[in-house]
């Protein structure tokens, strides 16, 4: 199986299985382009580490046949509530998925960012919605607290914000 | 490594970009609301066309009507708001149902076009023109449990109609002893509640000739208030036999779920109203024919004793494994159970009076014929047989008889209120 280089931001050099790597739509399609070429492909939006990260769920994924697919959605899937969809979201996480997530804010962030260059929904799905759960239900101090976000509002704007809101509550 | 613990401003120095893609996966438009008012960078990506675009979808709003019904909207949070406001308290109705007839809509256009050019237009929303749906709700009365029935509405006011008898019943058609029943959705107009003993029903699917129907329980005695009201029902008036098949919004997006799945067989551009998989149905497949039986009980018929109507199909699904071109039918032979663990042989020639012949040519017959119970007091619970079909013709045989087997079918037992 042929092995593919990829360089990170910081100038590490990974090596990885082809049949791997393909997971991530943007790798598949340099891959397409470059042909048989040996040459390293630049990752310049991902940190070494992270790339590491992606290269590790990758691997453990990589006989999940419905990864290999483009997203399209399933027969109904697309008329499925939200709920749902985070439902099958969450249900086909495995114990290395939660393993995966339990990493501090900056790694997921980085890891959706690298989710979302490199092109792999279900890594993307997977961080998106994690990060999503810890947004949900929470109030707005209970999120600047969570997400270390300093409040920037002037009192006019926060007011305002607060009527632009309003309609949620009737 | 703490998990929730605030990094140092990290989170401050993020593109919109990553905000976008976790925004794009709240569930719950509160939480949006919320992120829009925690700082202004996210305020900028909570409040963006993308993020609200995408929560519309999931609402499954229907974004070209709220723009005709909320003149000069601009931006798709605002048309949301403007869709909450519009349809408070129904919008889990709405999504609901949204999502139950656009599935309904697809299907038809693909596998059932008479029913798609059937359905009609809507009911205006409150205060919209024409037909606001507030006439509707003086015949229903507004509760949570008729929310989807009220909804089901504004999307589709029934079938419409050129005349009494609508062809392509939405609840399926079936032919049996020359007469034909189409189930049909009745609009707002048509509907009417009926008192039947101490139960008040809102029927809202008709066949003018049979007079079959389904209907919604808006009035019953207190013991079956909790098991019942607003239950989608069939009810027997003199024998109180009744079919519960839950609440609407249940009972409708069931319905269409079948209908996707390929539950009901469309012959000729109509429904069949009886299933071809299922508790009452029963098949199998010999030398490449299928034959499967399917089974439903008669509402419409007499109340003295039980009548069940069933439908026999028979399908060259495997011309390789016949053989021949065709085969004639020469004989039917069933086995019909009691409750009382008789059982009573029935055979005779040919089906309804008729030795029809199976070909590749024309591979599909299908018949429909009644089962009852006996007057002396049995009361029938199933039946099983055969069928003895000839390759070739009766005339002109090219082999021996055999036998197409028509495994148990368990009969569909009303329940019955005392």
């Amino acid at each position: 199986m042929r092995l593919v280089s990829l360089v990170a931001a910081d100038g590490a050099t990974i090596s990885v299985e082809q049949d791997i790597i393909e997971q991530s739509g943007t790798i598949r399609n340099i891959l397409n382009d470059v042909g048989l070429s040996d040459a390293a492909i630049p990752v310049p939006n991902v940190s070494g580490p992270i790339l590491a990260r992606v290269i590790d769920y990758c691997r453990h994924h990589r006989n999940d046949i419905s990864r290999r697919q483009p997203q399209a959605p399933l027969l109904g899937e697309e008329n499925d509530s939200s709920d749902a969809v985070t439902q099958r979201a969450i249900s086909q996480m495995d114990e290395f998925d939660h393993d995966f997530c339990r990493v501090d804010q900056g790694t997921l962030f980085d890891l959706i960012l690298a989710a979302n260059f490199l092109d792999i929904p279900p890594l993307l799905d997977l961080v998106g919605y994690t990060v999503a759960c810890k947004m949900k239900g929470k109030s707005v101090q209970e999120m600047r607290d969570t997400f270390a976000v300093k409040n920037d509002f002037t009192p006019e704007e926060e007011k305002q914000a607060l009527e632009d809101n309003a309609w949620v509550e009737e | 490594m703490a998990l929730d613990a605030a990094p140092p401003a990290v989170a401050a120095a993020l593109p919109a970009e990553l905000y976008m893609l976790v925004f794009e996966r709240l569930d719950s438009f509160r939480d949006l609301c919320e992120c829009s008012r925690v700082c202004r960078r996210w305020r900028t990506v909570a409040d963006s066309d993308g993020v609200w675009g995408a929560m519309l979808r999931r609402r499954c709003v229907d974004v070209e009507a709220e723009r005709r019904a909320q003149a000069g909207v601009r931006g798709s949070k605002a048309i949301f708001a403007g869709w909450h406001r519009r349809y408070r308290g129904f919008t889990d109705s709405y999504t609901r149902m949204r999502r139950v007839f656009g599935r309904l809509e697809s299907w038809a256009e693909a596998n059932c076009p008479l029913l798609r050019q059937s359905l009609a237009p809507g009911l205006g929303w409150m205060g919209d023109e024409p037909m606001p749906v507030r006439e509707l709700l003086d015949v229903v009365h507004d509760s949570p449990a008729m929310r989807d029935f009220i909804m089901a509405h504004h999307l589709h006011d029934g079938q419409r109609r050129r005349s009494r008898y609508i062809e392509c019943g939405m609840f399926g058609t079936y032919e049996c002893y020359g007469q034909a029943c189409s189930l049909s959705w009745l609009s707002s107009r048509m509907l009417q509640v009926v008192a039947i003993g101490r139960f008040r029903i809102l029927v809202f699917a008709l066949c003018v000739n049979t007079q079959n129907y389904l209907s919604v329980v808006v009035g019953c005695p207190p013991e079956h208030e909790a098991a019942l009201m607003h239950h989608v029902v069939q009810l027997q008036p003199q024998s109180h036999r009744i079919e519960d098949r839950g609440l609407f919004g249940d009972f409708i997006a069931a319905y269409v779920d079948g209908l996707v799945a390929g539950r009901h067989d469309v012959c000729n551009g109509l429904i069949s109203m009886m299933p071809n998989a299922g508790p009452h149905v029963g098949s199998s497949v010999t030398r490449g024919i299928r034959t499967t039986v399917s089974a439903m009980f008669c509402f419409d018929e007499t109340p003295h004793f039980r009548v069940y109507r069933y439908q026999v199909t028979f399908e060259i699904v495997d011309p390789a494994a016949l053989g021949v071109d065709s085969v004639q039918l020469v004989s039917r032979h069933w086995l019909i159970h009691y409750s009382n663990r008789e059982y009573i042989q029935a055979e005779g020639a040919g089906v309804v009076g008729e030795f029809p012949i199976i070909s590749t040519a024309e591979p599909y017959f299908r018949y429909c014929s009644r089962m009852r119970d006996e007057p002396e007091g049995l009361v029938v619970v199933g039946f099983e047989g055969r069928f003895s079909v000839v390759p070739g013709t009766i005339d002109a045989p090219l082999g021996p008889e055999f036998s197409l087997p028509v495994p148990y079918v368990e009969l569909p037992i009303p329940m019955e209120i005392l």
